[in-house]
């Protein structure tokens, strides 16, 4: 097709592309060897089925479309689309090269199938793109930042379909023989041109055209390795590497003895997959719209984290590979990412959970904690107390640890440490169920509970200890695994093989963090016990509780164990008890402010998170809301009492609703 | 400037004190030892003086059973450099034998500043730090919560009911940390770490007999529960009388 000059050409343009395309990816490869090691090569087949399957069906980007949210299937339409050309480009260069590798290659019927599909596609991509730009310029969603960058691809992408249907129009002219019949766009544009009087020219305009397409294309290929469109071939590789560790969990450090600093303070700091993060971010701002510290007015925005440290990776990324032994690095934490973005985290996961393209967040902020507590001692202020209160008394609030206890006197429960005995089922009561006036009322539940299903059970009496979640999130990580291990060595010692928490902080930190310390049991949290009982009919709900419930998902159940329908189904199973669900649940629940060890921290910036999911609570008119984790009942008590709704509306745990209506 | 901290081991202030020991000892069993709070006010002051100065040395001086060396080292990861445990598994509970004993260790050291707690948060004596002073021969401020070092003085406050002391006073002397001299930090893990290498000189405590002992110990009487006596106007009476000739309270 092409003539001599034009192949000459055409292998000088592939060539400067691979030149520069080959030198700028083997830029951000170097810098991401900058990053400490981690090994994420296990699990090869789930890791490819992962990624596949989020991107060939698109369920990155599909799974946060919601009613009010659209832009996932734009995104699909855009992706699938725009898949297509990049297949036919292939077709381009092979038949630029030589004539007969076309699509005809594979018959009259592929040929003419393979045209319609594409300018099918190029009109998709057309509307794709049209209205991504009238989103980002017009509609303007909060999550969105109109970006220079955002507009030069999405102009870039309709010249390049415009070009595409001209090529083809001018081809129609210029070729005697038609070389599809399939192409109907291009068919429409061959009407239009030929009408303009062109017909002299048409063999030079369609090679000018067709030249002109390609070197865009080549030019884009350049180009998204230096915009935000990096992602484009970032996130494949990104969500391949995806975290198959428990959902949730942090990387415990290995070796406090000989490590010469701990956490993350300069960008080296971080693996090379939380830089390869950073080069996947979409900026689709999921993250920050999802985020409770966001959403009540904080520093933390996820997305600007993430964005920010980019930046600042690709400004200093020079230096740091030119950097010579010894010589210092600049800091991130303070600078890049603030102390009070760092604080404002409540661990809860949303950002995590909606991201297309598997960054970790979390991850990044406590690193970053880690640093500053086991680094700089630098912390707010009234955390040291809850350390001094885990280290001296094992609970946060600093109760004796004499009186753990205390709260089952009277019960006739086994209290392992006075008198050992046999158990089936050890009832980690943890801190806020042996300290907390209020869920204590939830331990004497659950107790209740189990007594009257026959449940062979035991706690630990003044043997039990903090479980350290609290002290891990804050980034205590020395203090936190002291109390794991000491932990794992008393259930050893009791030969515990079973597990309830009514804490999911405690569920969450036994069942998935603990066993990265060797520990051997299985956890269960008390809603998929009761669930369980009620289904085996062991107990049995009676009366009636005509009342409006709604209920909050915890975090730490919710998200991070995906335990979100057995606090419905027990709320269910109440005669007459009506459940209404608050707007935001499940998957995208609205955390109530204390994960991450938020809950022994001040809230001094933005709105109170608490008081913002209570209004949120409050719009459903519910007599009584349902819980099944003590901070988060803290919460909405506190948030309650804020918005003089104490007298109103209750909040109860799971536990305790089953508990007032046992047979 | 050299500076010696003396500390010691107390039980947690939240402790549920059990009666062990023949009735004369708090029972040790699943009680959590601390360093006695007022002492961490002098720990931290010692260690603001040496990185204010930039030189120093911070030795921690303490007396009490095996494992008082605990809380040693946690002085340590604050920031002292040295210390020296003063063995007593007697647990002696006589001011007088125990400052005699600590002046006994200290006369052989060289400091500028002598620092202690106002009081042991266990039997809340507040007497070591003073009858050490005074057995050393050297100028003691009790219960500081200002201390600034320059020239070879020291410039301190002290709060009385009358009012803020000032008081300057040459040194070497000894001081007696009160709540409101610092914030005690937490220690950096580097430190904890290295707090474990640190040198601990073991010796035994050179304690004379004690003159004061203690021949029994007993709970404080069980609180009464508390009583409603009814409710609304009728009922005022009552209280009126039961708080007049029961509590005696009117």
């Amino acid at each position: 097709m092409l003539p001599i000059e034009g192949k000459i050409f055409l292998l000088l343009l592939i060539g400067i592309t691979v030149y520069f395309f080959t030198k700028r990816a083997q830029y951000l490869i170097s810098l991401l060897k900058l990053g400490k090691a981690e090994d994420r090569s296990d699990n090869s087949g789930e890791r490819l089925r992962f990624t596949l399957g989020q991107v060939l069906t698109q369920a990155c980007a599909l799974k946060n479309v919601t009613g009010k949210d659209l832009a996932g299937i734009g995104h699909m339409l855009l992706f699938y689309g725009f898949s297509f050309f990049v297949v036919s480009y292939g077709f381009h260069i092979a038949e630029g090269f030589y004539e007969k590798l076309n699509p005809s290659l594979f018959g009259e019927a592929f040929n003419n199938g393979f045209f319609f599909l594409l300018d099918l596609a190029g009109l998709v991509v057309i509307v794709s793109v049209i209205w991504a730009a009238i989103r980002r310029y017009v509609v303007r969603p909060e999550r969105l930042v109109p970006s220079l960058e955002a507009g030069i691809i999405l102009i870039v992408v309709f010249c390049l379909m415009i070009l595409s249907f001209m090529t083809e129009g001018f081809r129609f002219l210029a070729e005697p023989e038609p070389f599809t019949s399939g192409a109907f766009v291009g068919k429409f544009f061959a009407g239009m041109l030929s009408g303009m009087g062109l017909q002299a020219h048409v063999h030079t305009l369609f090679m000018g055209t067709w030249f002109l397409h390609m070197m865009i294309v080549f030019g884009f290929g350049i180009y998204i390795l230096y915009s935000k469109h990096l992602h484009v071939l970032a996130s494949h590789p990104n969500l391949y590497f995806h975290s198959t560790r428990p959902k949730g969990t942090l990387q415990p450090i290995k070796d406090f003895e000989s490590a010469e600093s701990f956490g993350v303070s300069k960008v080296t700091d971080f693996s090379w997959k939380q830089l390869l993060d950073l080069y996947a971010c979409t900026e689709c701002g999921m993250c920050s719209a999802n985020c409770p510290a966001n959403n009540s007015g904080k520093p933390l925005k996820p997305k600007d984290v993430i964005i920010n440290l980019k930046h600042n990776l690709f400004e200093n990324g020079n230096n740091l590979l030119t950097k010579k032994e010894g010589e210092e690095e600049p800091l991130i934490v303070g600078s890049v990412v603030t102390h009070d973005e760092i604080w404002d985290c409540t661990n809860c996961m949303a950002c995590m959970e909606v991201c297309p393209v598997a960054i970790e967040h979390v991850d990044k902020l406590d690193d970053m904690r880690r640093y500053l507590v086991l680094m700089e001692s630098n912390f707010p202020a009234e955390v040291q107390t809850v350390f001094r209160n885990m280290e001296n008394n094992s609970n946060p609030w600093g109760m004796g640890m004499a009186t753990r206890a205390d709260w089952a006197k009277d019960l006739g429960v086994k209290i392992l440490s006075e008198a050992p005995g046999e158990f089936d089922i050890l009832f980690y009561v943890g801190c806020a169920g042996s300290f907390d006036d209020r869920y204590k009322k939830v331990s004497r539940a659950m107790v209740k509970i189990m007594q009257a299903a026959g449940i062979n059970f035991a706690i630990l009496g003044t043997d039990e200890k903090c479980c350290g979640d609290s002290a891990r999130r804050i980034g205590n990580e020395y203090l936190f695994q002291t109390m794991a291990q000491e932990n794992i060595e008393i259930f050893k010692n009791y030969n515990v093989k079973k597990v309830l928490a009514t804490c999911p902080h405690g569920f969450n930190v036994l069942k998935k963090e603990y066993p990265q310390f060797g520990a051997e049991f299985e956890v269960i949290h008390h809603t998929e016990l009761i669930l369980d009982l009620i289904k085996n009919g062991r107990i049995k709900l009676k009366g009636e509780l005509a009342k409006t419930i709604t209920l909050h998902d915890s975090c730490f159940l919710g998200r991070y164990n995906d335990i979100y329908q057995p606090p419905r189904q027990i709320l269910n199973s109440i005669p007459q008890a009506k459940l209404v669900e608050m707007d935001r649940i499940q998957k995208t629940s609205f955390c109530c402010g204390a994960g991450g060890g938020r809950m022994w921290m001040e809230e001094l910036r933005g709105k109170k998170i608490n008081e913002v999911r209570t209004e949120e609570a409050l719009t459903k008119n519910p007599d009584l809301i349902a819980t099944a984790c003590p901070f988060c009942l803290t919460m909405f008590e506190d948030g309650l009492k804020a918005k003089n709704a104490d007298e109103k509306v209750k909040v109860l745990d799971i536990a305790e609703f089953v508990a007032n209506h046992l047979l | 400037m050299n500076i010696v901290v003396c500390v010691k081991r107390v039980p947690d202030t939240e402790t549920k004190i059990k009666i062990g020991g023949e009735g004369t000892k708090i029972d040790p069993a699943g009680v959590e030892f601390i360093i006695s709070p007022f002492d961490e006010f002098a720990v931290e002051e010692a260690i603001r003086i040496k990185e204010k100065l930039g030189k120093g040395e911070i030795t921690i001086l303490s007396l009490g059973p095996a494992d008082a060396q605990t809380i040693m080292r946690k002085a340590y990861a604050m920031g002292a450099d040295k210390g020296t445990h003063l063995n007593d598994a007697t647990e002696c509970q006589d001011t007088l034998a125990e400052a005699q004993a600590l002046a006994a260790a200290l006369k052989g050291m060289q400091f500028d500043l002598l620092l202690f707690g106002k009081q042991a948060v266990d039997y809340d004596n507040g007497a070591v730090g003073v009858q050490v002073a005074r057995l050393l021969n050297i100028p003691v401020v009790s219960r500081i919560i200002k201390l600034d070092v320059a020239d070879g003085k020291a410039t301190v406050e002290r709060e009385s009911d009358m009012g803020k002391e000032v008081v300057e006073v040459k040194l070497p002397a000894a001081f007696t940390a009160e709540k409101g001299l610092n914030e005690p930090r937490y220690p950096k893990l580097m430190d904890i770490m290295k707090a474990k290498k640190k040198p601990l000189e073991e010796k035994p405590a050179q304690l004379e007999a004690p003159k004061l002992t203690i021949v029994k110990m007993d709970y404080p009487p069980a609180r009464p529960p508390g009583k409603i006596v009814g409710q609304g106007e009728e009922s005022v009476p009552a209280l009126v009388n039961l708080l007049k000739n029961e509590a005696k309270a009117l």
